[in-house]
């Protein structure tokens, strides 16, 4: 092998490396995520119930990018078919919600959100931190 | 200050104090604002439910300890079929089974028998011969499932809904939201039978974060629910109103300095309902005066069912008089002597259960037969739940482990489909066989409340800057259990 040819293994290797690294970071799943998805999902719980619209809006947008994390991590991860299902659906609940808070029907937000909280029970019933 | 302002103040913060039961003055504080008093004097007044309640109370019937359904109402032909093989990997899917006794074989008893009864054809385990007489009164959620952990931890939740001590008990909530409907009597009231307080503690029937005036209070069994109820006799009536009153005013004092202090409004409307009990709660509690039909129908008449006879037999008294939660906590016969003193059978489940149902048996069916006959079922809700079931598989050979994921609980009364069943668990019922069925403890607490005029969503309090509610984020109302 030339010397050109194996300075450019070296850097497509690095390059490999740094870009696997940042996949890796990406799809993540800590127990920080898992708190702060908890925590928001109880601010949202409590903004839905005081008609905060924009305090609502703002957690819900906030679940919708979290769950897409957690849909990107078991979907990395491949064979956690009920994961991947429940995080979409945990995302597509976030979703509703704003669109619900944004049409000022609290109700269904209310019942949506509910049905989220679900979810993730369901979720962290086949899923636990071991 | 020279004397005679001394004297001044003196005699004017003397007369002040004495007239201030008449005038709502206070020497150095002035006027007590009457919205204030008001407010702290009867944080209990009766609300209005937020829509048509179909029933008036509840009495909540903690099975302590956490029985095996399996072995009362949910008949698996299959699990005596696979009975001493192990658990088939296909019922295991799913869940976690880090239980302490591990996963055992299959397990069932082979003293069981099982029969069909009333039009409902609900299925009863001989461990109940009475209360299959009231199989048509009674609606089954077959679909019942929890967090598993500790017993006093799930305990914790199937009362306030939360893993970690803080929150309010659902009693409390309800005491919160409705007030109460008799103002000599706590509006909240607990239960116990046995020689001991629940294990799990006071925190089940705490307020948590709502003000301290709405938790529940203990009566004690006996003759003597209620400690110091009587009133010294080297005191009269007169005496102890006027001593009251001035501790009114001056507890008043402290409440206006401080009113975030919800441990004084209690303490303030603990004497006040202590003083006005001692006239209304001896006649509640005082089940002497029952007939003796009516105590052979709560089971009196036998050693094993008296104690939890007489508990039950006494909340249908409270209930009568308006009390809105009972919660009874079952405790143990008297006289059995044995180291597990609830329906915790890791072992010997035969022997435990048998003394466990005889001794609810004949009271609970007595409860729901009396409460028909004198009226009252329709106003009133009797749930029967403990904190998690037990498993298919069977634990020291002759005994259970805790089951989390399938068990049994029942409800009977007003605005419920009598002689229905709802969900039901696997073939050998270990799980929720339809999770879209599966019903948790928050779902409890939300229907239990709908029942009571109460949206779960609505029923909020704000506490830290955020508006908490019963079912914490959770909560669906079983509607299909509804009448």
């Amino acid at each position: 092998m030339s010397q050109g040819a194996r300075k450019t293994l070296v850097a497509l290797a690095l390059l490999a490396a740094v870009f696997g690294g940042v996949r890796a970071a990406d799809t993540e799943l800590d127990m920080d995520l898992m708190q702060t998805i908890e925590d928001t999902n109880k601010s949202l719980a409590s903004n839905i119930a005081t008609q905060n619209a924009p305090g609502s809006t703002s957690d819900a947008k906030e679940l919708q990018a979290l769950f897409g994390k957690v849909e990107a991590h078991f979907v990395a991860k491949g064979d956690a078919p009920d994961a991947v299902d429940l995080s979409r659906k945990s995302r597509e609940l976030s979703e509703a919600i704003v669109k619900s808070v944004a049409s000022k029907d609290f109700g269904t937000a209310s019942d949506s959100a509910t049905t989220l909280s679900r979810t993730c029970r369901t979720c962290h019933t086949f899923y636990k931190k071991s | 200050m020279s004397n005679d302002q001394r004297r001044a103040f003196l005699r004017q913060a003397g007369l002040g104090l004495g007239g201030a039961a008449l005038g709502g003055f206070i020497p150095g504080i002035g006027h007590v604002s009457a919205a204030t008093a008001a407010e702290l004097l009867d944080p209990l007044a009766p609300k209005a439910p937020q829509f048509p309640a179909k029933i008036k109370s509840v009495i909540w019937l903690h099975q302590n300890g956490a029985p095996s359904t399996l072995d009362l109402y949910d008949f698996k032909p299959d699990l005596q079929k696979l009975a001493g093989q192990p658990v088939p990997a296909s019922f295991l899917k799913g869940i976690k089974t880090s239980t302490q006794g591990g996963v055992g074989k299959l397990y069932a008893s082979n003293q069981r028998t099982w029969k069909q009864h009333g039009d409902s054809g609900a299925w009863f385990s001989n461990l109940l011969p009475n209360l299959a007489t009231q199989a048509d009164k009674l609606t089954f959620i077959k679909s019942s499932t929890t967090v598993g952990a500790t017993h006093d931890i799930s305990i914790l939740k199937l009362n306030t809904g939360d893993l970690n001590p803080g929150r309010p008990s659902l009693g409390a909530w309800i005491n919160y939201a409705l007030g109460s409907a008799n103002p000599d009597l706590p509006s909240y009231v607990v239960l116990y039978n046995g020689d001991r307080e629940p294990s799990a503690g006071s925190v089940n029937w705490s307020s948590g974060f709502l003000p301290a005036v709405y938790q529940g209070t203990a009566f004690r069994p006996g003759d003597s629910p209620i400690l110091y109820l009587e009133r010294p006799e080297l005191r009269n009536a007169v005496q102890q109103r006027t001593s009251l009153d001035l501790l009114k005013r001056l507890n008043l004092i402290g409440a206006d300095r401080y009113p975030h202090d919800t441990e004084l409004k209690a303490r303030l409307q603990s004497y006040e309902l202590a003083d006005r009990m001692q006239a209304a709660a001896p006649a509640a509690v005082d089940i002497s005066k029952e007939s003796a039909a009516t105590k052979e129908l709560y089971g009196l008449n036998d050693k094993t069912s008296q104690s939890y006879g007489e508990v039950l037999l006494r909340a249908r008294r409270l209930v009568e008089h308006g009390v809105r939660f009972v919660q009874v906590v079952s405790g143990f016969p008297e006289g059995v002597e044995t180291d597990r003193q609830s329906w915790d059978a890791h072992s010997e489940l035969d022997a435990n259960h048998a003394v466990m149902a005889r001794m609810v048996d004949k009271p609970i069916a007595g409860l729901l037969h009396d409460l028909k006959e004198r009226g009252l079922l329709d106003s009133t809700l009797v749930v029967w739940t403990s904190e998690f079931g037990r498993t298919s598989w069977g634990e020291s050979g002759t005994g259970r482990d805790h089951n989390p994921w399938g068990y049994t609980q029942w409800m009977a009364g007003g605005g419920l489909k009598a002689g229905f069943t709802y969900g039901e668990t696997d073939e050998v019922g270990l799980q929720v066989a339809d999770k879209d069925k599966a019903v948790d403890t928050y779902d409890l607490h939300a229907t239990v409340l709908h029942l009571m005029g109460l949206d779960h969503l609505k029923t909020t309090f704000i506490h830290n800057g955020r508006s908490e509610r019963p079912t914490v984020v959770y909560g669906k109302v079983i509607k299909e259990i509804l009448a």
